[in-house]
């Protein structure tokens, strides 16, 4: 590894690496249940890899990831008591609860990025709510690689990518199955029947062995110099 | 106006993900044995100093009795052999209040009766990054 990369993780910031651009935002509330499916227009001309977070509190002071909630449920059988994804097409996003939880308010707030096999134009996505765009109080991952694997339909995936870092990055991996691309946010072993989306010191495996028959689709990734 | 945000290496046009803790880690330890009543559960954690309100998550987690990988998520799931048969022990991270992520780990017991978990203790260790997205 060239010293430039090697050292690149050191910097807040590092001109020889993109940076994260938040290309798409939207936040809001509603009543939800562990049945509660609905869809709002996300006004893109892509499909965005969008992340969740969402909170039973507008301040967000307890907070949760897709597919993620308070535990134990409150009836045997679950994990949750509600969890959460967002899904995205090419023009809505579609929020899906899961769990034995009674309806309650549920904030939530999803932020996007532009995948790279896309190339448009966009909006300013920087607002008055975020005091600065870059704060050098912070870090701001680096993005190393960012890209895509198609596979086709079957019961088996095994997908390499190599990055050959030398350590283990941060990594986040969408799926994209049918017209819609979702966030990978539950990884698993083999019995489970979950992606596992495994990283090592030198690449980014990602395996399914399908306990039904799959259908082909494609695994959007980016992969960061950060650990 | 209107860019193209990703023929840009920076571009101050659109909101940032600020990294505010990079690759904290811990480690919980599940112990051997385990009797989780019926249709029960059982959790271990350990709270880390890390993420603000509403953090975004970039997580690792690996387990001992899964060699050691390091899977890419907030949540992982393993299957594992009880006294009454296969069971979920599930690991992942959430925000429990501001500065304090809990890296949680929990097994789930679907069986009507007590049910005894798999011998062996399991070192189930968490490496998280939060960020501050871009939200009032």
């Amino acid at each position: 590894m060239t010293a430039i990369v090697a050292n690149a993780p050191n910097f807040l910031i590092n001109s020889d690496y993109p940076m994260d651009k938040v290309v798409f935002q939207l936040s809001g509330s509603r009543s939800m249940d562990g049945s509660t499916y609905f869809s709002i227009p996300h006004g893109l001309p892509f499909t965005p890899l969008v992340d969740i977070i969402w909170s039973y509190t507008p301040d967000f002071s307890i907070s949760y990831s897709a597919n993620a909630g308070p535990a134990p449920a409150s009836v045997p059988g679950y994990v949750f008591d509600l969890q959460l994804t967002c899904d995205a097409d090419a023009n809505l996003l579609y929020f899906n609860a899961l769990g034995p939880a009674a309806a309650k308010m549920v904030y939530y707030r999803v932020f996007g990025f532009q995948p790279d096999d896309s190339n448009a134009s966009l909006p300013s996505t920087v607002s008055a709510a975020d005091s600065f765009v870059i704060n050098s109080t912070y870090n701001y991952a680096k993005l190393f690689t960012a890209g895509h694997v198609s596979y086709a339909s079957g019961t088996n995936v095994n997908l390499v990518v190599p990055h050959n870092l030398g350590y283990i990055p941060q990594v986040q991996v969408w799926r994209k199955s049918s017209t819609r691309t979702g966030i990978i946010a539950v990884s698993g072993d083999d019995p489970s029947g979950l992606w596992q989306i495994e990283i090592t010191p030198v690449s980014l495996v990602m395996t399914l062995s399908s306990l039904n028959n799959l259908s082909s689709g494609t695994l959007y990734y980016r992969i960061y110099l950060d650990k | 106006m209107a860019t193209y945000p990703e023929q840009f290496i920076i571009n101050s046009d659109f909101a940032t993900l600020k990294n505010d803790s990079v690759a904290v880690t811990a480690t919980v330890t599940v112990p051997a044995s385990v009797v989780v009543g019926p249709n029960g559960s059982a959790e271990w954690h350990q709270d880390i100093t890390a993420g603000s309100k509403g953090a975004a998550l970039r997580c690792r987690i690996r387990s001992s009795k899964f060699g050691g990988r390091w899977l890419a998520a907030p949540q992982v799931s393993f299957t594992r052999n009880g006294s009454q048969g296969t069971y979920t022990l599930v690991a992942y991270v959430y925000l429990l209040s501001p500065g304090v992520i809990r890296c949680s780990v929990s097994v789930y017991s679907a069986y009507g009766v007590n049910m005894t978990t798999e011998a062996g203790t399991e070192v189930i260790d968490f490496s998280v990054s939060t960020f501050i997205p871009p939200f009032a």
